[in-house]
């Protein structure tokens, strides 16, 4: 309940700054090499190898069932854009990013920074918090194409190689409606924005010493995956219904 | 005029009453030791003129202005021209020395990032450490680190400076060159409220002394009639004794 408040509390006050335009641009272009650019390559091995998983598990049982290929690599896309993009970007957000973040804030609470920087009259949320998010924001999306499209491209290869599906075949856009792409971007957006929300609230509301910090630490990364799939049902849910 | 004031404050944390209705006036442009045994409430006394702590009753002011009851935002402004500088320093560590200071420069002026760091460099060097600039908080020395502590509260050009135990921790060497800097402050008429224990900064520096004990305040007077007071408990701070009061 607490974390729920602080949460909200860091929303207002850095939605507050942003609509007056009080963003560091440097310091968001510097968290986003941190949140975004650092990040490809974790993200770009780990989805390359769920997208050679997952399409190597489809394609054997769709072989059991029914020796039919062509539509492996349409599913496969429209998956990925709509659900496992932005879901395991978000995901993998929260396992590098989200956790930094918490240290990071959690040491500057616990060594009376955050109240140094109180009395400086520097307000934290518009120095710690705006840039986090605005730049999460931005990597979340960003990893989340990148994911896809590595993710996507793996699947191709254990296609070819592994079922002697032909590129022409897999590469498929047939299933993929605007709809999932929309669906896609607004949950990479909303996970880019929740993780470093519930990762900096966790930071925040560190307490004690070095281990108030490593508290902080795994709260943020539990919280803000289990938050990641909350907001994936609640999203998938709100695009179902309005479609329909 | 007064810097600050306090009328009837009480704080307690849980069932540890720390202030008991206390009631003071800070003068302007003066060196106000605030000195007692530790744990009697000289931080938390405070901590409550700049709104880092609330009081559970009575009413504090900076100047004409009451604090206890301003929102957040608003203290921010306080803060500016009120600086607290806490006991240990509270450098920004993924920043280096430089741009500690220049950040507040930057955040509270129009200046240009080359302009902000030209000025915070003149910070560090009238403090000497103009050849840290680029250093990390964890490659510098205590005495260093609050020397930075203090050039970065400097930086806001404040009309009151309150500093937490500034020279607790520091070699005698380096504790008469940060009284130096103090002293040099002082004759610049900023108003300054200093927490200590140290008897030798007392003697050079101050103007007053404020003497708290178990949450009261137990002196209150020019710093002369504090060394010459026959009230036992001052005498037993003042002559470091054991057995007493304290």
């Amino acid at each position: 309940m607490r974390l729920l408040l602080t949460c909200a509390s860091l929303l207002s006050l850095a939605s507050w700054s942003i609509l007056r335009l009080k963003v560091s641009l440097r310091e968001t272009l510097a968290q986003f090499h941190e949140a975004g650019v650092r990040s490809i390559p974790f993200v770009a091995v780990t989805m390359g190898f769920i997208g050679m998983i997952g399409v190597y598990q489809i394609a054997s049982t769709m072989a059991r069932i029914l020796p039919e290929f062509s539509t492996l690599g349409a599913a496969t896309l429209q998956g990925l854009t709509s659900e496992m993009g932005p879901v395991m970007a978000g995901l993998l957000l929260a396992t590098r990013v989200g956790t930094g973040m918490a240290a990071e804030i959690g040491s500057m609470k616990v060594t009376d920074q955050l109240e140094a920087m109180k009395l400086s009259s520097v307000d934290p949320v518009e120095m710690l918090v705006v840039p986090r998010l605005l730049s999460s924001a931005m990597a979340g999306l960003t990893l989340a194409v990148m994911g896809t499209a590595v993710a996507y491209f793996a699947g191709l290869a254990v296609a070819w190689f592994g079922f002697s599906i032909l590129p022409d075949t897999f590469m498929s856009l047939r299933f993929v409606r605007m709809h999932d792409l929309w669906v896609g971007v607004s949950k990479a957006v909303t996970f880019g924005v929740t993780v470093p929300l519930v990762s900096c609230a966790c930071g925040f509301d560190a307490r004690g010493g070095s281990e108030g910090v490593g508290t902080a630490t795994t709260r943020a990364v539990v919280y803000s995956s289990f938050a990641v799939i909350l907001l994936d049902a609640f999203i998938s849910w709100v695009a179902e219904v309005l479609v329909r | 005029m007064n810097a600050a004031r306090l009328v009837n404050v009480s704080k307690s944390f849980g069932e540890h009453d720390v202030l008991k209705s206390v009631s003071l006036e800070i003068p302007t442009s003066r060196c106000t030791f605030v000195v007692g045994p530790s744990g009697t409430g000289k931080s938390v006394m405070v901590r409550h003129i700049v709104g880092l702590l609330r009081p559970d009753s009575g009413e504090v002011y900076y100047q004409d202005a009451r604090v206890d009851t301003l929102p957040e935002e608003r203290l921010y402004d306080l803060r500016r021209r009120c600086v607290y500088v806490f006991q240990h320093p509270t450098l920004f560590d993924s920043m280096s020395v430089l741009q500690n200071v220049s950040l507040v420069i930057r955040y509270h002026t129009s200046h240009t990032p080359a302009q902000a760091d030209a000025l915070a460099l003149e910070q560090l060097s009238r403090m000497g450490l103009e050849s840290r600039a680029q250093s990390r908080p964890n490659e510098l020395s205590g005495s260093e680190q609050k020397a930075v502590s203090l050039a970065r509260a400097l930086a806001l050009q404040p009309e009151t400076l309150i500093l937490d135990e500034p020279t607790t921790g520091l070699d005698p060497y380096a504790a008469f060159e940060l009284d130096n800097h103090t002293g040099r402050l002082a004759q610049t008429g900023m108003t300054l409220i200093i927490i200590s224990h140290d008897l030798r900064s007392i003697r050079r520096l101050a103007h007053d002394v404020l003497f708290l004990l178990h949450g009261h305040v137990r002196f209150h007077g020019p710093a002369r009639d504090f060394f010459a007071s026959t009230d036992l408990a001052v005498r037993q701070f003042v002559e470091g004794r054991v057995e007493g009061e304290i």
